[in-house]
């Protein structure tokens, strides 16, 4: 299973997930200094995905979009997408529609 | 030969012990039965859509009953239409070989008295691997309370759980209410998607430490780095729900989605990141809400509890608030 995410409607990355060693997880729960950790793992983190897959995911996105009047005032605040490698994607997204946040999962 | 009911000696019968008998179907031939034959013939507690574990023996036989209901519900053709559930008697079940692994959509499993009481107190754990199954009142203690990725219909209700637990490092995107996790819990360090109710995690739960909390977070508890913290992303809706330091995309994350009523730490809410969100009624501590990065959201009735709001930019707003010196900030 992939998953995938944007902010901005144009730009979107693949979450990867980042395998931790145990040494790794203890020193995540300890009071140490995590921070040469975490800029590794957030630099693992978000991959890049190929033009074909932005384009299978804007479709989709478009497809899960709410339905805007003219006059209303879309904001995407991210789209998170389970891909589960049989073409099913599922997940959800946060956006404002005048304001007021809207939840759509699929 | 004396009569038996004079006969004077008593013993306990086992499985391998025999019973005198008629067999009807045999021309009425006088035979032996094995006890345990007789036993398998007697009719077990359950209906047509439910199990019943009585768990009436030792920790071990408990799960072995457990194991064995969900493989009779897993024969019971269970379908969207046809939910099978197993119903569990307050007990301790030990697994001790193998996880008890829900892998069958449409069998729940849920506790005879709704509460905590179907307690692993073995070496493996519980493990949900299908999707449309809700679990009520299951406690394995510190050990992983585990789940697939992304089953979006899973329901988890009254569960406890130690570190890990809930989709840990992985997706949970069902519904969680009244549960309890450790350490990076419910989609922490990966996706919390889901809608959550009234649950408690500890540091770095609730897709903390660097991961995304784009699900929906009412009356729930983390501490440290938790709600997409510590570099995280906290996209989705929150009302109600405390964090401590680094909480709701702080730390260098970023805080764009709905928080009403919530409280964080230090570093909290955007804090050393961008707070682009819409904040009503929060209270952070030192650095929080964008400071030392951006606020290009909106606060409104917001309180530092110590140090001063980042000046706004973009469209950003800070309505009614009130900085750690007291002082109210408008912008």
């Amino acid at each position: 299973m992939k998953n995938y995410q944007s902010v901005n409607e144009e730009t979107w990355v693949e979450i990867l997930k980042v395998e931790l060693t145990e040494e790794q997880k203890t020193i995540l729960l300890s009071s140490d200094d995590k921070k040469d950790l975490l800029s590794l793992i957030k630099s693992q983190r978000e991959g890049e995905i190929s033009n074909e897959k932005k384009n299978s995911l804007s479709a989709f996105y478009n497809s899960v979009k709410p339905t805007l009047k003219e006059e209303d005032i879309y904001e995407l605040i991210s789209i998170d997408i389970s891909d589960k490698e049989d073409g099913i994607f599922t997940g959800i997204l946060n956006c404002r529609i005048n304001k007021e946040h809207i939840q759509i999962r699929f | 030969m004396g009569k038996i009911s004079t006969y004077t000696v008593l013993s306990t019968p086992t499985l391998n012990d025999k019973l005198i008998g008629t067999n009807v179907t045999s021309n009425n031939e006088t035979k032996n039965f094995l006890i345990s034959d007789i036993l398998s013939l007697a009719v077990v507690l359950g209906g047509t859509q439910y199990v019943f574990v009585a768990a009436n023996g030792t920790n071990v036989q408990n799960a072995a009953e457990l194991q064995a209901a969900y493989v009779t519900a897993q024969g019971m053709s269970p379908s969207i239409t046809n939910r099978i559930t197993v119903i569990a008697a307050p007990g301790n079940y030990d697994f001790s070989t193998a996880n008890f692994v829900m892998s069958t959509q449409y069998i729940d499993l849920v506790s005879l008295d709704g509460n905590r009481s179907i307690v692993f107190n073995g070496l493996n754990t519980i493990d949900i691997t299908a999707d449309d199954v809700f679990v009520r009142g299951v406690d394995v203690g510190t050990l992983t309370f585990t789940l697939a990725n992304s089953l979006n219909l899973l329901r988890v209700e009254n569960c406890q759980g130690g570190d890990y637990s809930f989709g840990g490092f992985g997706t949970a995107s069902g519904v969680f209410t009244n549960c309890t996790g450790g350490y990076f819990s419910f989609g922490g360090q990966g996706i919390a998607s889901g809608v959550f109710t009234s649950c408690t995690g500890r540091n770095e739960s609730f897709g903390g430490n660097g991961g995304t909390a784009s699900g929906t977070f009412t009356d729930c508890i983390g501490t440290d780095d938790s709600f997409g913290g510590n570099g995280g992303t906290a996209s989705g809706v929150f009302t109600n729900c405390t964090g401590i330091n680094g909480s709701f995309g702080g730390n260098g994350g970023t805080a764009n989605g709905t928080f009403t009523d919530c409280q964080g730490g230090n570093k909290s809410f955007g804090g050393f990141g961008t707070a682009s969100g819409v904040f009503t009624n929060c209270t952070g501590g030192y650095f929080s809400f964008g400071k030392i990065g951006i606020l290009n959201g909106f606060l409104y009735y917001c309180r530092l509890t110590l140090g001063t709001f980042q000046t706004v930019s973009g469209g950003g707003r800070t309505v009614l608030c009130i900085d750690g010196n007291n002082n109210q900030n408008n912008q």
